[in-house]
């Protein structure tokens, strides 16, 4: 199983040769690794080419406006930026903080500037929407809404693992360009989910100074019942009632991939790599950001194929682990004990 | 005029959560109000909006149709691409819902 991480190493001149040269039953393996080659190759270009449509703050620079309810960037106002006193906004300040933290994160422990590396403007839209019940990226800034405490929902600000969340989705979209889909055989969507979730996580332990034993590794207690979370990554399945989350390969929840169904469930089955990471975490000990994070992180910084499946990305931090910490480590070792308790054996 | 209007996706990944209201049951305010928004909007000559590109997640995917007499449209739109025209429309039902 080498060469569907082929292209992190060989040119494509090399992957061609390669080509005539492999036994006709592994040419489709050798074909695919150049197709998904030139797709990662293409898509830097076109990241390379968009970086000057990003005002580039030069330093670190957060700020946080006010949609007023509504879903227009233009009426929204600037409430709170770095440096400036707190402002007259629970949600303003919430929002304000979670991001500082998590750009202090990415800083502190992977030497990281902002969501592209290169200190782009971080910008945070507060009262999203009408009593919206929902935070996301759209590209270039996250947008959280109120919620509706009638109905259970509080504002998306007040979990600082969604602002990790969803700041992640832009260091993703920086490092890996998986795409945002899922299907039986490619989980990139899934693995994009993840991926915030892990380090939606991390964020959290470090802002509240947790080891992975002492962390709850749950995401987005936004509801009014303190009990209740949107997913709960050690325990997948068991965040609230009617939690649809697979703890297992063997449970994988096959959706239609199209937008009536969570592009292919890119929010269900993403509780896979969530569980193998919470395992090998503890498994590792102490701060989860020391090691398991690290593997994780330079995993993402490698050269993931778009259409990534579980497997494939699984590998990666397998092999990111041994070049990290040795062949046979602990770490090496919990890595894989992680992925197999969910049923993914490299 | 019948609606059925569904929502997918987001943060919390909501699968195909679809109501059908019956523009029968609006009071004579809400009727006004709403047949305002469908003409503003031009709504039966909406196209519908294609998926979001580079790297946005957790957006929520909305879907529209409505019957009126013979007329008959489905628009398809997203967090990240909806038009300001179809904005005040989705609003409106999700109140409608909530209510």
């Amino acid at each position: 199983m080498k060469y569907p991480i082929l292209c992190q190493i060989m040119p494509p001149d090399l992957l061609k040769q390669l080509l005539g040269q492999v036994p006709e039953e592994e040419k489709n393996i050798v074909l695919r690794t150049i197709i998904i080659d030139s797709k990662m190759r293409e898509r830097r270009a076109i990241m390379g080419s968009m970086s000057s449509m990003f005002p580039l703050a030069g330093e670190k620079s957060i700020c946080i406006f006010d949609s007023h309810n509504t879903k227009d960037v233009r009426s929204s106002t600037k409430v709170r930026c770095l440096n400036d006193d707190k402002a007259d906004d629970l949600s303003a300040n919430e929002a304000f903080h979670g991001l500082d933290v998590t750009y202090n994160f990415y800083e502190n422990i992977f030497g990281r500037k902002s969501i592209d590396n290169n200190n782009m403007s971080i910008k945070g839209y507060v009262h999203w929407g009408d009593k919206y019940m929902n935070a996301f990226w759209d590209g270039a800034k996250m947008c959280y809404g109120d919620g509706d405490p009638n109905l259970g929902i509080k504002s998306f600000t007040a979990s600082i693992d969604v602002m990790g969340h969803e700041l992640t989705h832009g260091v993703t979209q920086y490092e890996s360009g998986l795409e945002y889909w899922c299907d039986e055989s490619h989980h990139p969507g899934a693995l994009n989910e993840s991926i915030s979730d892990v380090f939606g996580s991390l964020i959290k332990q470090y802002a509240l100074n947790q080891t992975a034993e002492q962390a709850d590794w749950l995401i987005g207690q936004i509801f009014t019942d303190p009990n209740l979370a949107l997913r709960n990554m050690r325990e997948p399945g068991t965040a609230r009632p009617n939690d649809p989350q697979p703890a297992h390969m063997r449970d994988y929840v096959n959706l239609p991939n199209d937008e009536d169904h969570d592009n292919g469930g890119v929010h269900i089955n993403s509780s896979i790599p969530n569980k193998a990471f919470c395992l090998a975490a503890i498994d590792i000990g102490g701060y989860a950001w020391e090691k398991a994070g690290q593997i994780w992180y330079k995993a993402l910084h490698g050269d993931i194929p778009t259409d990534c499946d579980f497997h494939t990305f699984a590998q990666l931090t397998l092999e990111t682990s041994k070049l990290l910490f040795g062949n046979e480590s602990r770490e090496h070792r919990a890595v894989r004990k992680g992925w197999e308790a969910v049923g993914i054996r490299i | 005029m019948k609606i059925y209007f569904s929502t997918s996706g987001g943060l919390m990944g909501i699968l195909n959560n679809h109501v059908m209201i019956d523009s029968d049951t609006f009071s004579e305010k809400e009727k006004y109000q709403f047949e305002n928004l469908i003409r503003h909007s031009d709504f039966f000559n909406l196209q519908s909006d294609r998926p979001p590109t580079h790297g946005a997640a957790d957006y929520i995917n909305y879907s529209i149709s409505i019957e009126d007499g013979k007329q008959k449209h489905t628009v398809k739109t997203n967090d990240v691409t909806m038009s300001s025209q179809l904005e005040p429309v989705i609003r409106f039902l999700q109140n409608k819902i909530r209510k």
